[in-house]
Protein backbone atom coordinates (compact mmCIF):
# COMPACT_ATOMS: atom_id res chain seq x y z
CA UNK A 1 0.00 0.00 0.00
CA UNK A 2 2.67 2.78 1.05
CA UNK A 3 5.28 1.27 -1.53
CA UNK A 4 2.52 1.89 -3.99
CA UNK A 5 1.85 5.66 -3.05
CA UNK A 6 5.41 5.92 -2.73
CA UNK A 7 5.68 4.65 -6.65
CA UNK A 8 2.94 6.93 -8.00
CA UNK A 9 4.54 9.93 -6.25
CA UNK A 10 7.74 9.34 -7.61
CA UNK A 11 6.52 9.97 -10.84
CA UNK A 12 6.21 13.67 -10.04
CA UNK A 13 9.27 14.98 -8.22
CA UNK A 14 7.75 18.56 -7.84
CA UNK A 15 4.29 17.01 -6.05
CA UNK A 16 6.32 14.54 -3.94
CA UNK A 17 8.22 17.31 -2.68
CA UNK A 18 5.47 18.81 -2.05
CA UNK A 19 3.55 16.06 -0.15
CA UNK A 20 6.70 15.60 2.30
CA UNK A 21 7.14 19.37 2.87
CA UNK A 22 3.55 19.28 4.42
CA UNK A 23 4.33 15.69 6.41
CA UNK A 24 7.14 17.60 7.75
CA UNK A 25 5.29 21.24 8.38
CA UNK A 26 2.73 18.71 10.27
CA UNK A 27 5.67 17.21 12.33
CA UNK A 28 6.64 20.64 13.30
CA UNK A 29 3.37 21.06 14.80
CA UNK A 30 2.56 18.20 16.15
CA UNK A 31 6.49 16.70 17.43
CA UNK A 32 5.68 20.32 19.98
CA UNK A 33 2.86 18.65 21.86
CA UNK A 34 4.84 15.15 22.74
CA UNK A 35 7.81 17.31 23.95
CA UNK A 36 6.12 20.24 26.14
CA UNK A 37 4.11 17.08 27.73
CA UNK A 38 7.76 16.00 28.54
CA UNK A 39 8.50 18.68 30.02
CA UNK A 40 6.06 19.11 32.00
CA UNK A 41 6.00 15.40 33.55
CA UNK A 42 9.93 16.01 34.57
CA UNK A 43 9.62 19.67 35.15
CA UNK A 44 7.15 18.55 37.52
CA UNK A 45 8.94 15.01 38.55
CA UNK A 46 11.92 17.64 39.57
CA UNK A 47 10.30 20.35 41.35
CA UNK A 48 7.92 17.51 43.52
CA UNK A 49 5.03 18.18 42.02
CA UNK A 50 2.56 15.88 39.85
CA UNK A 51 2.48 17.59 36.71
CA UNK A 52 -0.65 17.27 34.34
CA UNK A 53 -2.79 14.90 35.33
CA UNK A 54 -6.71 15.15 34.57
CA UNK A 55 -6.85 15.58 30.47
CA UNK A 56 -6.26 11.78 29.08
CA UNK A 57 -4.18 9.23 30.96
CA UNK A 58 -1.60 11.08 33.13
CA UNK A 59 -3.10 13.81 31.54
CA UNK A 60 -1.23 13.10 28.29
CA UNK A 61 -4.24 15.28 26.04
CA UNK A 62 -3.44 18.46 28.04
CA UNK A 63 -0.86 20.20 25.23
CA UNK A 64 -3.24 19.27 22.57
CA UNK A 65 -6.38 21.17 24.67
CA UNK A 66 -4.25 23.68 25.49
CA UNK A 67 -3.47 24.25 21.58
CA UNK A 68 -6.36 23.60 20.71
CA UNK A 69 -7.52 26.75 22.64
CA UNK A 70 -4.61 28.79 21.46
CA UNK A 71 -5.84 28.09 18.35
CA UNK A 72 -9.88 28.98 19.18
CA UNK A 73 -8.33 32.74 21.09
CA UNK A 74 -8.80 36.24 20.06
CA UNK A 75 -5.45 37.15 17.64
CA UNK A 76 -4.72 40.53 19.26
CA UNK A 77 -2.72 43.58 17.14
CA UNK A 78 -1.19 45.79 20.12
CA UNK A 79 -1.67 49.67 19.01
CA UNK A 80 1.03 51.16 17.08
CA UNK A 81 2.11 47.48 16.35
CA UNK A 82 3.72 47.00 12.74
CA UNK A 83 1.34 45.23 11.59
CA UNK A 84 2.71 43.37 8.54
CA UNK A 85 6.00 42.60 10.52
CA UNK A 86 3.96 42.00 13.49
CA UNK A 87 1.97 38.64 11.60
CA UNK A 88 5.14 37.83 9.15
CA UNK A 89 7.17 36.85 12.26
CA UNK A 90 6.11 33.75 14.04
CA UNK A 91 5.69 32.38 10.45
CA UNK A 92 9.37 32.83 9.69
CA UNK A 93 10.21 31.55 13.20
CA UNK A 94 8.10 28.24 11.77
CA UNK A 95 9.40 28.17 8.04
CA UNK A 96 12.73 28.66 9.81
CA UNK A 97 12.19 25.15 11.88
CA UNK A 98 10.10 22.86 8.90
CA UNK A 99 13.16 23.57 6.27
CA UNK A 100 15.69 22.70 8.88
CA UNK A 101 13.76 19.31 9.52
CA UNK A 102 13.43 18.78 5.23
CA UNK A 103 17.47 18.07 5.24
CA UNK A 104 17.60 15.76 8.23
CA UNK A 105 17.46 11.95 7.82
CA UNK A 106 15.36 10.05 10.24
CA UNK A 107 16.75 7.06 9.11
CA UNK A 108 18.22 5.49 5.95
CA UNK A 109 16.34 6.82 3.02
CA UNK A 110 14.12 9.05 5.24
CA UNK A 111 15.19 12.35 4.07
CA UNK A 112 12.93 14.91 1.99
CA UNK A 113 15.83 16.58 0.38
CA UNK A 114 19.19 14.85 0.48
CA UNK A 115 21.25 17.60 0.05
CA UNK A 116 25.58 17.55 -0.18
CA UNK A 117 25.68 20.50 1.98
CA UNK A 118 23.20 20.19 4.16
CA UNK A 119 24.79 21.28 7.76
CA UNK A 120 25.53 24.25 6.25
CA UNK A 121 22.05 24.59 4.51
CA UNK A 122 20.81 24.26 8.43
CA UNK A 123 23.29 26.19 9.62
CA UNK A 124 21.79 29.56 7.61
CA UNK A 125 18.29 28.61 7.73
CA UNK A 126 18.36 28.83 11.80
CA UNK A 127 19.38 31.97 11.72
CA UNK A 128 16.43 32.95 10.28
CA UNK A 129 14.50 32.11 13.92
CA UNK A 130 16.90 35.15 14.77
CA UNK A 131 15.78 37.21 12.16
CA UNK A 132 11.81 36.89 13.20
CA UNK A 133 12.45 36.98 16.61
CA UNK A 134 14.05 40.14 15.86
CA UNK A 135 11.22 40.79 13.73
CA UNK A 136 8.91 40.29 16.55
CA UNK A 137 10.49 42.11 19.45
CA UNK A 138 10.93 45.21 17.16
CA UNK A 139 7.27 45.50 15.76
CA UNK A 140 5.26 44.56 19.10
CA UNK A 141 5.98 48.05 19.98
CA UNK A 142 6.59 47.49 23.61
CA UNK A 143 9.80 47.78 25.48
CA UNK A 144 9.66 44.19 27.12
CA UNK A 145 9.60 42.78 23.91
CA UNK A 146 12.05 45.09 21.97
CA UNK A 147 14.62 44.19 25.17
CA UNK A 148 13.81 40.37 24.81
CA UNK A 149 14.48 40.93 20.73
CA UNK A 150 17.92 42.50 21.00
CA UNK A 151 19.16 40.15 24.15
CA UNK A 152 18.18 36.82 22.08
CA UNK A 153 20.00 38.61 18.63
CA UNK A 154 23.35 39.45 21.09
CA UNK A 155 23.14 36.11 22.37
CA UNK A 156 22.62 33.83 19.83
CA UNK A 157 25.00 35.48 17.45
CA UNK A 158 27.33 35.02 20.00
CA UNK A 159 26.75 31.43 20.80
CA UNK A 160 26.07 30.92 16.99
CA UNK A 161 30.33 31.26 16.28
CA UNK A 162 31.34 28.50 19.03
CA UNK A 163 28.74 26.08 17.90
CA UNK A 164 29.52 26.27 14.06
CA UNK A 165 33.15 25.91 14.46
CA UNK A 166 32.35 23.06 16.66
CA UNK A 167 30.03 21.58 13.70
CA UNK A 168 32.98 22.39 11.22
CA UNK A 169 35.45 19.99 14.04
CA UNK A 170 33.37 17.60 12.62
CA UNK A 171 32.69 18.30 8.70
CA UNK A 172 36.62 18.09 9.17
CA UNK A 173 36.87 15.16 10.82
CA UNK A 174 34.66 13.22 8.76
CA UNK A 175 35.45 14.81 5.31
CA UNK A 176 31.77 15.48 4.16
CA UNK A 177 29.24 18.29 4.48
CA UNK A 178 26.05 16.33 4.23
CA UNK A 179 24.54 14.84 7.20
CA UNK A 180 23.60 11.52 5.49
CA UNK A 181 26.94 11.36 4.66
CA UNK A 182 28.20 12.17 8.25
CA UNK A 183 25.92 9.35 9.47
CA UNK A 184 27.13 6.30 7.32
CA UNK A 185 30.79 7.08 7.92
CA UNK A 186 30.07 6.45 11.99
CA UNK A 187 28.19 3.31 10.59
CA UNK A 188 31.01 2.08 9.20
CA UNK A 189 33.43 3.28 11.57
CA UNK A 190 32.44 4.09 15.36
CA UNK A 191 30.58 6.72 16.54
CA UNK A 192 32.32 10.38 16.47
CA UNK A 193 31.71 11.10 20.29
CA UNK A 194 34.28 8.51 21.31
CA UNK A 195 37.06 10.37 19.23
CA UNK A 196 38.87 13.15 21.54
CA UNK A 197 38.53 16.36 19.61
CA UNK A 198 34.86 15.31 18.80
CA UNK A 199 34.07 15.26 22.44
CA UNK A 200 35.10 18.67 23.14
CA UNK A 201 33.29 19.60 20.04
CA UNK A 202 30.22 17.67 21.19
CA UNK A 203 30.50 19.51 24.94
CA UNK A 204 30.79 22.94 23.20
CA UNK A 205 27.97 22.27 20.79
CA UNK A 206 25.98 21.14 24.04
CA UNK A 207 26.57 24.42 25.65
CA UNK A 208 25.81 26.45 22.78
CA UNK A 209 22.88 24.62 21.45
CA UNK A 210 21.26 25.07 25.60
CA UNK A 211 21.32 28.71 24.42
CA UNK A 212 20.31 28.93 20.83
CA UNK A 213 16.95 27.23 21.84
CA UNK A 214 16.98 29.70 24.98
CA UNK A 215 17.06 27.55 27.79
CA UNK A 216 17.63 28.41 31.34
CA UNK A 217 20.71 29.52 31.92
CA UNK A 218 21.45 30.90 28.92
CA UNK A 219 16.68 31.63 28.62
CA UNK A 220 17.37 36.05 28.39
CA UNK A 221 15.38 36.51 25.45
CA UNK A 222 11.98 35.43 27.58
CA UNK A 223 13.35 35.42 31.15
CA UNK A 224 9.49 35.98 32.69
CA UNK A 225 10.71 36.87 35.96
CA UNK A 226 12.11 40.76 34.12
CA UNK A 227 10.63 40.80 30.71
CA UNK A 228 6.92 39.35 31.27
CA UNK A 229 7.55 36.88 28.57
CA UNK A 230 10.59 38.89 26.17
CA UNK A 231 10.02 39.03 22.43
CA UNK A 232 6.49 37.21 22.21
CA UNK A 233 5.20 39.24 25.29
CA UNK A 234 2.28 40.92 22.90
CA UNK A 235 1.63 37.67 20.63
CA UNK A 236 -1.43 35.60 21.77
CA UNK A 237 -3.62 33.35 20.19
CA UNK A 238 -2.27 31.27 17.05
CA UNK A 239 0.45 33.00 16.34
CA UNK A 240 1.52 32.84 19.79
CA UNK A 241 1.08 28.84 18.82
CA UNK A 242 3.55 29.05 16.08
CA UNK A 243 6.67 30.58 18.24
CA UNK A 244 5.94 28.21 21.01
CA UNK A 245 5.10 24.98 18.65
CA UNK A 246 8.88 26.40 16.45
CA UNK A 247 10.86 26.69 19.95
CA UNK A 248 10.06 23.20 21.12
CA UNK A 249 9.92 21.76 17.98
CA UNK A 250 13.60 23.27 17.64
CA UNK A 251 14.48 22.22 21.16
CA UNK A 252 13.57 18.60 18.90
CA UNK A 253 15.87 19.35 16.00
CA UNK A 254 18.92 20.42 17.86
CA UNK A 255 18.96 17.08 19.52
CA UNK A 256 18.58 15.38 16.39
CA UNK A 257 21.27 17.25 14.72
CA UNK A 258 23.66 16.33 17.75
CA UNK A 259 22.61 12.97 17.57
CA UNK A 260 23.40 12.93 13.83
CA UNK A 261 26.76 14.95 14.34
CA UNK A 262 27.78 12.92 17.29
CA UNK A 263 26.01 9.62 18.48
CA UNK A 264 25.58 7.63 15.19
CA UNK A 265 22.08 9.10 13.98
CA UNK A 266 20.12 5.73 13.23
CA UNK A 267 22.93 4.09 14.39
CA UNK A 268 22.19 1.57 16.86
CA UNK A 269 21.56 -2.48 17.40
CA UNK A 270 18.70 -4.77 17.24
CA UNK A 271 15.93 -2.02 17.27
CA UNK A 272 15.33 0.13 13.79
CA UNK A 273 16.57 3.08 12.78
CA UNK A 274 13.81 5.46 13.56
CA UNK A 275 13.19 3.92 16.59
CA UNK A 276 17.15 4.88 17.57
CA UNK A 277 17.09 8.58 16.34
CA UNK A 278 14.06 8.97 17.99
CA UNK A 279 15.27 7.04 21.46
CA UNK A 280 18.85 9.59 21.37
CA UNK A 281 16.51 12.51 20.79
CA UNK A 282 14.13 11.99 23.84
CA UNK A 283 17.29 11.19 26.09
CA UNK A 284 18.91 13.99 24.87
CA UNK A 285 16.13 16.21 25.69
CA UNK A 286 15.56 15.18 28.97
CA UNK A 287 19.09 15.93 29.66
CA UNK A 288 18.29 19.60 28.06
CA UNK A 289 15.19 19.86 30.79
CA UNK A 290 17.35 19.01 33.71
CA UNK A 291 19.49 21.45 32.81
CA UNK A 292 17.07 23.93 32.29
CA UNK A 293 15.67 22.51 35.61
CA UNK A 294 18.62 22.58 38.09
CA UNK A 295 20.79 26.03 37.57
CA UNK A 296 19.70 29.95 37.56
CA UNK A 297 19.66 32.56 34.99
CA UNK A 298 23.11 34.38 34.43
CA UNK A 299 23.39 37.75 33.81
CA UNK A 300 23.49 38.91 29.61
CA UNK A 301 27.55 40.40 30.64
CA UNK A 302 28.57 37.44 31.93
CA UNK A 303 26.96 35.03 29.03
CA UNK A 304 28.54 37.17 26.32
CA UNK A 305 31.89 37.06 28.09
CA UNK A 306 31.78 33.73 28.74
CA UNK A 307 30.90 32.82 24.77
CA UNK A 308 33.47 35.00 23.41
CA UNK A 309 36.38 35.10 25.84
CA UNK A 310 35.91 31.20 26.31
CA UNK A 311 33.88 29.08 24.21
CA UNK A 312 35.42 30.72 20.90
CA UNK A 313 39.11 30.35 21.85
CA UNK A 314 38.59 26.32 22.67
CA UNK A 315 36.50 26.00 19.94
CA UNK A 316 39.08 27.63 17.35
CA UNK A 317 41.91 25.58 18.94
CA UNK A 318 39.67 22.07 18.80
CA UNK A 319 39.19 22.74 15.18
CA UNK A 320 42.28 22.76 14.29
CA UNK A 321 43.08 19.71 16.75
CA UNK A 322 40.17 18.52 14.19
CA UNK A 323 41.83 18.48 11.09
CA UNK A 324 45.24 17.78 12.64
CA UNK A 325 43.61 14.05 13.81
CA UNK A 326 40.93 14.31 10.56
CA UNK A 327 40.74 11.48 8.37
CA UNK A 328 42.29 12.93 5.73
CA UNK B 1 15.54 25.25 -19.84
CA UNK B 2 11.97 24.18 -18.93
CA UNK B 3 9.10 26.48 -18.87
CA UNK B 4 9.41 25.86 -15.05
CA UNK B 5 12.65 26.73 -14.78
CA UNK B 6 12.32 30.21 -16.90
CA UNK B 7 9.12 30.91 -14.62
CA UNK B 8 10.88 30.51 -11.86
CA UNK B 9 13.84 32.34 -13.27
CA UNK B 10 11.60 35.87 -13.84
CA UNK B 11 9.84 34.91 -10.83
CA UNK B 12 13.54 35.30 -9.02
CA UNK B 13 14.14 38.71 -11.03
CA UNK B 14 11.43 39.91 -10.05
CA UNK B 15 11.70 39.59 -6.11
CA UNK B 16 15.14 40.08 -5.95
CA UNK B 17 14.99 43.40 -8.07
CA UNK B 18 12.08 44.40 -6.19
CA UNK B 19 13.23 44.07 -2.58
CA UNK B 20 16.32 45.57 -3.96
CA UNK B 21 14.65 48.95 -4.98
CA UNK B 22 12.40 48.56 -1.98
CA UNK B 23 15.91 48.84 0.24
CA UNK B 24 17.01 52.14 -1.10
CA UNK B 25 13.35 53.77 -1.71
CA UNK B 26 11.31 52.63 1.53
CA UNK B 27 11.26 55.51 4.46
CA UNK B 28 11.41 53.69 7.66
CA UNK B 29 15.04 52.44 7.95
CA UNK B 30 14.01 49.19 9.65
CA UNK B 31 12.18 48.25 7.17
CA UNK B 32 15.04 48.98 4.41
CA UNK B 33 16.55 46.43 6.54
CA UNK B 34 14.23 43.70 6.78
CA UNK B 35 13.39 43.97 2.67
CA UNK B 36 17.05 43.05 2.81
CA UNK B 37 16.13 39.25 3.27
CA UNK B 38 13.84 38.63 0.06
CA UNK B 39 16.72 40.22 -2.07
CA UNK B 40 19.17 38.08 -0.34
CA UNK B 41 16.97 34.98 -0.33
CA UNK B 42 16.52 35.85 -4.23
CA UNK B 43 20.67 35.86 -4.69
CA UNK B 44 20.80 32.55 -3.03
CA UNK B 45 17.66 31.25 -5.98
CA UNK B 46 19.73 31.78 -8.46
CA UNK B 47 22.62 30.01 -7.24
CA UNK B 48 20.12 26.98 -6.60
CA UNK B 49 18.94 27.52 -10.40
CA UNK B 50 22.59 27.34 -11.43
CA UNK B 51 22.85 24.05 -8.74
CA UNK B 52 25.80 25.59 -6.95
CA UNK B 53 24.40 24.58 -3.68
CA UNK B 54 27.12 24.94 -1.87
CA UNK B 55 27.16 28.92 -2.63
CA UNK B 56 23.74 28.66 -2.03
CA UNK B 57 23.97 27.48 1.45
CA UNK B 58 26.69 30.07 1.91
CA UNK B 59 24.72 32.65 0.94
CA UNK B 60 21.94 31.49 3.37
CA UNK B 61 24.14 31.09 5.81
CA UNK B 62 26.73 34.51 5.59
CA UNK B 63 23.94 36.81 3.96
CA UNK B 64 20.72 36.08 4.83
CA UNK B 65 21.91 35.34 8.29
CA UNK B 66 24.53 36.67 9.62
CA UNK B 67 24.77 40.08 7.66
CA UNK B 68 21.42 40.76 7.49
CA UNK B 69 21.13 39.76 11.59
CA UNK B 70 24.12 42.36 12.51
CA UNK B 71 22.59 45.60 10.33
CA UNK B 72 19.32 45.11 11.61
CA UNK B 73 21.22 44.95 15.01
CA UNK B 74 23.41 48.43 14.06
CA UNK B 75 19.99 49.61 12.65
CA UNK B 76 18.03 49.37 16.34
CA UNK B 77 21.35 51.01 18.10
CA UNK B 78 21.27 53.75 15.59
CA UNK B 79 19.11 57.10 16.94
CA UNK B 80 16.32 58.28 15.17
CA UNK B 81 15.43 55.06 12.58
CA UNK B 82 11.95 55.72 12.32
CA UNK B 83 11.44 59.26 11.84
CA UNK B 84 10.51 59.68 7.34
CA UNK B 85 11.19 63.37 7.47
CA UNK B 86 14.82 62.03 7.55
CA UNK B 87 17.07 62.91 4.53
CA UNK B 88 17.73 59.63 2.75
CA UNK B 89 21.74 61.02 1.20
CA UNK B 90 23.98 62.50 2.66
CA UNK B 91 26.70 64.93 0.97
CA UNK B 92 28.29 61.79 -0.33
CA UNK B 93 25.99 61.12 -2.80
CA UNK B 94 27.85 62.26 -6.15
CA UNK B 95 30.72 59.71 -4.70
CA UNK B 96 28.50 57.29 -3.97
CA UNK B 97 26.48 57.28 -7.92
CA UNK B 98 29.98 57.54 -9.16
CA UNK B 99 31.55 54.40 -7.76
CA UNK B 100 27.67 52.53 -8.18
CA UNK B 101 28.05 53.44 -11.96
CA UNK B 102 31.49 52.37 -12.27
CA UNK B 103 30.64 48.96 -10.84
CA UNK B 104 27.56 48.68 -12.59
CA UNK B 105 29.48 49.59 -16.11
CA UNK B 106 32.34 47.23 -15.08
CA UNK B 107 30.01 44.14 -14.02
CA UNK B 108 28.35 44.95 -17.34
CA UNK B 109 31.27 44.39 -19.73
CA UNK B 110 32.47 41.72 -17.77
CA UNK B 111 29.59 39.36 -18.32
CA UNK B 112 28.84 40.87 -22.11
CA UNK B 113 32.44 39.85 -22.68
CA UNK B 114 32.29 36.55 -21.51
CA UNK B 115 28.59 35.57 -22.01
CA UNK B 116 29.73 32.55 -24.25
CA UNK B 117 31.82 30.91 -21.08
CA UNK B 118 28.59 31.70 -18.97
CA UNK B 119 25.92 29.78 -20.41
CA UNK B 120 26.26 26.44 -18.74
CA UNK B 121 23.07 24.36 -19.03
CA UNK B 122 21.90 24.24 -15.74
CA UNK B 123 20.66 21.14 -13.66
CA UNK B 124 23.87 19.62 -15.95
CA UNK B 125 26.84 20.43 -13.62
CA UNK B 126 28.46 18.43 -11.00
CA UNK B 127 27.75 20.87 -7.59
CA UNK B 128 30.63 19.01 -6.04
CA UNK B 129 33.13 19.44 -8.39
CA UNK B 130 32.33 23.11 -8.44
CA UNK B 131 33.00 23.28 -4.47
CA UNK B 132 36.32 21.18 -5.28
CA UNK B 133 37.30 23.39 -7.97
CA UNK B 134 36.01 26.70 -6.23
CA UNK B 135 38.24 25.69 -2.90
CA UNK B 136 41.80 24.62 -5.08
CA UNK B 137 41.18 27.97 -7.20
CA UNK B 138 41.08 30.21 -4.21
CA UNK B 139 44.41 28.78 -2.29
CA UNK B 140 46.33 28.67 -5.54
CA UNK B 141 45.63 31.03 -8.48
CA UNK B 142 43.79 33.43 -6.32
CA UNK B 143 45.16 33.07 -3.16
CA UNK B 144 46.79 36.75 -2.86
CA UNK B 145 43.14 38.56 -3.54
CA UNK B 146 41.72 36.08 -0.76
CA UNK B 147 44.46 37.38 1.48
CA UNK B 148 44.37 41.00 0.44
CA UNK B 149 40.35 40.54 1.14
CA UNK B 150 40.51 39.34 4.40
CA UNK B 151 43.18 42.07 5.34
CA UNK B 152 40.69 44.64 4.44
CA UNK B 153 37.98 42.86 6.32
CA UNK B 154 40.71 42.34 9.27
CA UNK B 155 41.26 46.70 9.28
CA UNK B 156 37.38 47.45 8.82
CA UNK B 157 36.96 45.55 12.07
CA UNK B 158 39.77 47.11 13.84
CA UNK B 159 38.37 50.59 12.19
CA UNK B 160 35.25 49.75 14.12
CA UNK B 161 36.19 48.79 16.92
CA UNK B 162 38.44 51.85 17.18
CA UNK B 163 35.30 53.88 16.13
CA UNK B 164 33.06 52.67 18.66
CA UNK B 165 35.37 52.62 21.89
CA UNK B 166 34.55 55.46 23.93
CA UNK B 167 38.08 56.63 26.01
CA UNK B 168 36.10 58.38 28.55
CA UNK B 169 34.12 55.35 29.57
CA UNK B 170 37.19 53.15 29.53
CA UNK B 171 38.90 55.57 31.87
CA UNK B 172 36.30 56.23 33.97
CA UNK B 173 36.00 51.76 34.11
CA UNK B 174 39.74 51.83 34.97
CA UNK B 175 39.68 53.95 38.05
CA UNK B 176 36.58 52.69 39.22
CA UNK B 177 38.13 49.36 39.41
Amino acid sequence: MIEAITQFFKQYPLLWTFVKAVVLASFTLVIPLAVIYVERKIAGFIQSRLGPLHVGPQGAFQTAADALKLLLKEDIVPEGADKRFFYLAPYIAFISTVLCFMVLPFAPGWVALEMNVAVLFIIGVSLFNVVSILMAGWSSNNKYSLLGGLRAVAQLLSYEIPMVLSVLAVVFYTGSLSLTGIIEYQVKHGWNIWHPPIMIAALIYFICALAEINRTPFDLPEAESELVSGFNTEYSGMRFAFFFASEFANNFFITAFAAALFFGGWDGPVLPPIVWTFLKVFVMIFVFMWVRWTPPRLRIDQILRFAWQLLVPISLANLLFAIALGVR
Amino acid sequence: MSVLELALLIFLTAVTVFSALMVVAVRNLIHAGFWLLPFFLGIGGFYLILSVEFLFALQLLLYAGAVMVVVLFALMLTRDVMNPQIRQTNRLYVAAIAASASMMTLLVVLIYRHLGALSVPPGLVDSDAITRRLGTMLLNEYVLPFELTSALLLSAMLGAIFLARNPRIEMEEESGE
